[in-house]
């Protein structure tokens, strides 16, 4: 009875959810991200990994990108707010992997010194990859499709975050800009979002948060690391591309002036012998605009991807012949 | 794996259909074992020889202990028994904490010598089964119990997966004879068994994790500042949040061990309207507080040689209560503060008797606030990191935080902690004495219907981060 009247309740509340226009949303956890760096290695090990922050999460669709790349296995291990060279560092260490990294270099998390989050958390998701165990791997596995499938499940609309909305905006929430996909794809809709707050937001957060820029001795300690753990899956069979997502207005401002080009981001391309793909050297790609200054919108990334990906095959297809389909 | 995971309930669905497989008694104690030592190796397979060598060392030394003939050869297995079970639990538990507090103590003395501090993992349950197992040779040394004659039985006492993680901390006469008949559960007990998991499970990820503890690790997060009132809000939740937490799970492991016919004893009773602190300690945790007693209070001497004897050895109960749950002397400050509060209690006990007042409601009712408040204090000690959080919370409590302080917390937050705790003290007083199975029965059908089904509904869409359970690390 108690049973029922739960399922009734619970169907009752999602379609009520849905009609709101709320849409399931997979939880982009570490565990998510272990099984995902799990694949990355699976095999021959000759997986197209993309590594990077939210930027490449948003960006770049995995399916889209596969297809573009010849039906290639895509591996989405970038994490939001995050650094890339943990993850490379992994990869590199990783005798498995022989695969192409296209490894997102978001100046301000890339090349910054201070705060160590944007390190310490890709490499706590390393080491708690590390360390799991088979039933971390098989729960996660079995809550996908639940979470793929039900919006009851998701965290905007749990109880305790609805009251509160309730009690301070006097509304229900709005559905959230973005969600999750099992594959780690997280499809953003800006329409109907206040864009100048959120532009805003972003552009504090780059000025402050992302940390102060390398002294020059830090930065050629950087770059002999990079070059080192580059070289260490070159020697695999692997290799490593480089990709600078687009970015728009302020935001855009604020990273040249902070990370000139020719300091850090020739600098980096140089040092590793590896090709790199700028949105600001293709005009194609340097057409897309982020609504937020940081993020493609969900209509724009598989146009985006597309044109990443045949831009790959055209500029390195030697490189790319070697990936397994 | 723990017991609010989809795994789990998968893992339980397997064993439940391999348990009501018409197979004979033995293949099915067999089935339980074997899918006992699996739930204990998903954490970690390691740790699983280190068990079974716990299993059966008592084992054999318990047999040994009853055919000895000289008094002194039963001492010195039972020293074995001892050394061997105590001797991993301080390996393994105590090991860098020991060596820590030794080199501290070579520093302050002048001493050139350093312990090497040797880092292990702690394999998870430790606490527990070696309790229960300590207490099968100590039974059987005085003769209280005679060595159980099957091996596959006292293999699947200390291994049944629902008590073996956290608890309840079993004896080993409340167990080994539900071993001798075959057990299957009734639907009725398959259906009470399942209630008492859902409730369990929604003590857990509903009220413990989801409501309660962001705002506990906020506040006791190092380097906080928390104003009176978010210091008392932190304090009141984390006595809701280690409640719902361990009654919690204890509720799930006698739930789920019902569903296969076994039963687990009670090991929560109202705990927060407990009058007094020795009442408290009858409600709370009761199958560790009882092993303390019977194991070690009364081995000490308990009450028998006088006042003063009787309160060293509380206060050496206590204490050692209070490092069980961890290496850390915030837990051996937390044990002696209770310690301090039951012989406070049994000075005080004369006199608080003699008004006519203090026997009545108003009595009781100041009786329950005092005790829930000396938890509450108690409490910040056993959930501090370290000293200096635990002192910053406490300055906090008394006013003391400075101009600084505050706006940690919404006010949100606040009530909603308030609230449920209080909730949490309003039903506890009101069911301070009666069995869970009738407090069900108490109550019209719809009344538990709903209650059942909003908890259902609450576990669907109300879980909030998986946390794993607080006694897991003890």
């Amino acid at each position: 009875m108690a049973l029922l009247a739960a399922g009734v309740l619970l169907a009752g509340t999602e379609w009520g959810w849905r009609v709101r226009g709320f849409q399931p949303s997979v939880k982009d956890t570490p565990e998510l991200w272990s099984l995902a760096r799990a694949r990355a290695s699976e095999g021959d090990g000759r997986a197209v990994v993309m590594l990077g922050s939210s930027r490449f999460q948003v960006g770049l669709v995995p399916e889209v990108l596969s297809q573009s790349l010849g039906e290639a296995r895509v591996v989405q291990l970038s994490i939001s707010g995050s650094s890339s060279l943990p993850v490379l560092e992994d990869l590199a260490a990783d005798e498995h992997f022989r695969g192409l990294v296209l490894c997102e270099v978001s100046p301000t998390l890339f090349f910054s010194v201070e705060p160590n989050e944007v390190r310490a958390r890709p490499a706590s998701y390393v080491a708690r990859h590390a360390h799991r165990t088979f039933v971390e791997d098989w729960e996660t596995a079995l809550r996908l499709p639940f979470q793929e499938h039900l919006v009851v499940l998701l965290s905007a609309v749990q109880p305790k975050g609805v009251l509160h909305h309730l009690l301070v905006n006097r509304t229900l929430p709005p559905p959230p800009l973005n969600r999750t996909r099992a594959d780690r794809h997280q499809p953003s809709d800006f329409e109907g979002v206040d864009l100048a707050a959120l532009r805003q937001s972003w552009e504090r957060r780059y000025q402050d948060a992302h940390g102060r820029t390398p002294e020059p001795a830090e930065l050629e300690s950087q770059l002999e690391r990079v070059s080192a753990q580059v070289e260490r899956i070159r020697s695999r069979g692997g290799e490593v591309v480089f990709v600078r997502m687009v970015s728009s207005g302020a935001v855009r401002r604020i990273e040249d002036t902070r990370y000139p080009r020719a300091l850090y981001w020739e600098r980096l391309l140089e040092r590793t012998g590896s090709q790199g793909f700028s949105f600001e050297d293709s005009p194609a790609l340097a057409r897309f605009e982020c609504p937020d200054g940081s993020h493609l919108d969900s209509r724009s990334a598989p146009g985006f991807t597309h044109l990443l990906g045949q831009e790959l095959l055209r500029r390195a297809p030697g490189r790319l012949a070697a990936r397994d389909p | 794996m723990v017991f609010n995971s989809l795994s789990f309930l998968a893992f339980l669905a397997v064993c439940l259909v391999l348990h009501h497989l018409p197979l004979t008694w033995r293949v099915r104690k067999l089935n339980l074992l074997v899918a006992s030592s699996l739930f204990y190796a998903a954490w970690n397979p390691l740790f699983l020889p280190l068990l079974w060598y716990a299993i059966t060392l008592d084992w054999f030394l318990a047999r040994a202990l009853a055919s000895a003939r000289t008094p002194a050869r039963r001492k010195a297995l039972l020293g074995v028994s001892l050394a061997s079970n105590l001797g991993l639990l301080a390996f393994f538990k105590y090991g860098p904490f020991l060596a820590d507090n030794t080199n501290a103590l070579f520093l302050a003395l002048g001493v050139p010598l350093h312990v090497p501090r040797v880092d292990v993992v702690l394999p998870v349950a430790i606490s527990f089964y070696t309790f229960e197992s300590l207490a099968y040779t100590l039974d059987v040394y005085r003769g209280h119990e005679k060595p159980w004659d099957s091996f596959l039985d006292f293999a699947l006492f200390l291994t049944f997966f629902p008590h073996l993680v956290a608890g309840p901390i079993v004896r080993p006469r409340d167990f080994l004879p539900q071993c001798t008949e075959p057990r299957r559960a009734t639907p009725s007990q398959l259906q009470w068994g399942l209630l008492l998991l859902v409730l369990g499970v929604f003590e857990k990820a509903v009220l413990a994790d989801g409501l309660l503890a962001p705002l506990v690790d906020t506040v006791f997060s190092p380097g906080a500042r928390p104003s009176a009132g978010e210091a008392w809000s932190a304090a009141l939740a984390f006595s809701g949040q280690i409640f719902c937490d361990f009654a919690g799970y204890s509720l799930c492991a006698i739930g789920v061990a019902l569903c296969f016919g076994f039963h687990l004893p009670d090991n929560f009773q109202s705990p927060y309207a407990a009058v007094g602190f020795s009442d408290f300690w009858r409600r709370w945790h009761i199958s560790l507080s009882s092993w303390l007693r019977d194991y070690l209070y009364i081995p000490l001497g308990g009450n028998r040689h006088g006042p003063a004897r009787t309160h060293v050895n509380l206060m050496l109960t206590m204490l050692l209560g209070g490092l069980w749950h961890g290496a850390s002397w915030t837990f051996v400050v937390w044990g002696g503060l209770h310690g301090l509060f039951l012989i406070a209690e049994r000075m005080l006990r004369p006199f608080l008797e003699r008004p006519r007042w203090t026997r009545g409601p108003l009595g009781r009712l100041t009786g329950v606030a005092v005790t829930f408040l000396g938890v509450c204090f108690a409490w910040v000690f056993f959930r501090a990191p370290d000293f200096a959080t635990a002192f910053t919370v406490v300055r906090a409590m008394v006013g003391a935080s400075g101009v600084h302080a505050g706006s940690l917390l919404s006010q949100f937050d606040m009530g909603l902690a308030v609230l449920t705790v209080g909730a949490l003290l309003a039903v506890q007083w009101r069911y301070r004495d009666v069995p869970l199975p009738e407090v069900f029965t108490s109550v019209p059908w719809w009344a538990s219907a709903s209650a059942m089904t909003a908890m259902l509904v609450a576990l669907v869409t109300a879980t909030g981060v998986d946390r794993a359970f607080i006694y897991f690390q003890f």
